[in-house]
């Protein structure tokens, strides 16, 4: 029953959070419409990218033209739905930390870890999304592939394990800028390791060199929910990621705990 | 840039497993493109102007403008200052990179190419300078100096030939995408030092790069003075 009152609470909270960023884009329209702007460009950039690169070649990977096409359309869908929710919030984590903001925010009778996460909602990605969804639908269409319910549900369900597992990942190396508040360029860092789920996994796992080993979960996120749109999955391939979702969840919450001892506010 | 650069070599290396030449280039020219595009990257884009638009909305510009030195020679000493050092750092990645992965790369011998690399990176440099610092100038105007830099950032990205060479791109829009700017930050300088232009290909790449060099200086000298009439300075 707790715990129920306690989502309640969480959930009106997070719809209040929605509203409030709402007005904030009504206030600065010209700013989302050029962001909106930005980002679906961004998308149709890539789009052109993997046209360019597959003009000449059969497969890449043993993925054809087609197939990395929907793979970089679900990249859009997933990691545009990931920015909306959670990047601008751990963006600004060093910001908060540096200004000594945090103190506030501790202060709050919520959950630390939620109000640092969840608390900017950044709409001008949605455009992104929206697109990205119409462009997957008409390429599954073009290739004349019927979804049922089920493939709809392993997709959903597999690209929100991947965004818990992104998610967790992200704030596990944030939450270092409350150690050391200096490391502004760590979100830069994290946007490129993040990009190396634009390709399949299969490409890291040719490589038998070990700073790539690191980007192969990475590459999962996105890879298993297109091969479910595709039925190309294997059950195998799904458990390594759900049991990456769920330790490193566990140990971004810990971890966001632990640091969170050597806060030390800057004269608030 | 350690990663996108491993991301994007990984890829150009996966394409080339079963063949020797695409878009014309074999492996170890594209590699060496790769690579060589990081590098140069660090150095002509490199860049602190976008702390003239922070300095312009926040009216730190007035310190500046009542001291007896030239903003924009502060400006400029700073950027070569900076640049130096990301240079410098961005030497020492690439050559780890290099021992680590050991890439078949190309070294251009032709002291010609060689000159004329080292031009056509002065003219990007500078070029991208003036650019940025145009972008910077919208704070005279409005808040939002960010969007137009980010929408900056991905045609960069894109036109300037850092993911890959622009002349794999269909024949017009190549064409097309040799008129902007964007090219003579990255693909021009790097194409001089594979050898691969033309004469006429070298005249007028120089010759667009000389005009937008021109263009975009002339345009932020008159920015900054209009801009400087519409400074106010609120929150000082």
């Amino acid at each position: 029953m707790e715990l129920v009152n306690s989502m309640r609470k969480y959930l009106k909270l997070y719809i209040s959070f929605i509203r409030l960023n709402f007005s904030k884009l009504l206030a600065y329209r010209g700013n989302f419409i050029n962001s909106s702007f930005t980002s679906v460009l961004w998308a149709i950039f890539s789009v052109i990218s993997i046209l360019l690169l597959t003009n000449r070649s059969q497969s890449v990977f043993g993925w054809n033209r087609n197939e990395l096409l929907i793979l970089t359309g679900v990249y859009s869908i997933f990691i545009g739905l990931f920015h909306v929710i959670f990047t601008r919030n751990l963006e600004q984590l060093s910001r908060i930390v540096h200004r000594g903001q945090l103190d506030g925010i501790l202060l709050k009778p919520v959950d630390t870890q939620f109000y640092l996460s969840c608390s900017i909602v950044n709409y001008s990605s949605l455009s992104r999304v929206i697109g990205a969804v119409i462009f997957v639908l008409v390429l599954l269409q073009n290739l004349h592939i019927q979804l049922d319910i089920v493939d709809i549900f392993k997709f959903v369900l597999l690209g929100i394990i991947g965004i818990i597992f992104l998610y967790a990942s992200w704030y596990s190396i944030i939450a270092i800028t409350i150690w050391q508040s200096h490391l502004f360029n760590l979100s830069d860092l994290l946007f490129h390791i993040t990009d190396s789920a634009k390709y399949p996994s299969e490409m890291y796992s040719e490589f038998r060199y070990y700073i790539t080993i690191f980007l192969l979960p990475i590459s999962l996120i996105i890879t298993l929910p297109t091969k479910a749109l595709l039925n190309m999955l294997n059950l195998t391939d799904v458990a390594p990621l759900v049991m990456l979702a769920v330790v490193s969840l566990m140990i971004s919450r810990v971890w966001g705990k632990y640091v969170l001892r050597f806060y030390t506010s800057a004269s608030s | 840039m350690v990663m996108q650069l491993l991301i994007t070599y990984f890829l150009w290396q996966a394409i080339f497993t079963n063949r020797d030449e695409l878009f014309g280039y074999t492996q170890s020219l594209i590699l060496t493109y790769i690579l060589l595009s990081s590098l140069l990257r660090t150095f002509i884009m490199g860049t602190r102007t976008q702390d003239i638009g922070i300095f312009i909305y926040t009216g730190d510009l007035s310190n500046w403008l009542i001291r007896p030195i030239s903003f924009l020679r502060f400006c400029i000493s700073r950027e070569i200052a900076d640049k130096g050092i990301n240079f410098l750092f961005a030497t020492f990645e690439v050559i780890a990179l290099f021992v680590i992965l050991r890439p078949s790369i190309f070294i251009q011998t032709n002291t010609e190419f060689l000159l004329l690399t080292v031009i056509s990176v002065i003219i990007g440099t500078i070029v991208f300078f003036s650019f940025s610092t145009l972008l910077s100038y919208f704070a005279f105007w409005t808040h939002e100096v960010w969007g137009p830099r980010f929408l900056s950032f991905i045609l960069i990205e894109f036109f300037g030939g850092i993911l890959f060479p622009l002349d794999i791109l269909p024949k017009q829009l190549y064409a097309i995408s040799l008129t902007l700017p964007f090219p003579y930050f990255i693909y021009f300088p790097l194409k001089l030092y594979l050898g691969q232009l033309s004469t006429e290909g070298i005249t007028y790449g120089f010759t667009i790069g000389f005009f937008w060099m021109i263009c975009f200086w002339l345009l932020t000298n008159y920015f900054w003075h209009k801009g400087l009439r519409t400074y106010t300075a609120h929150g000082r």
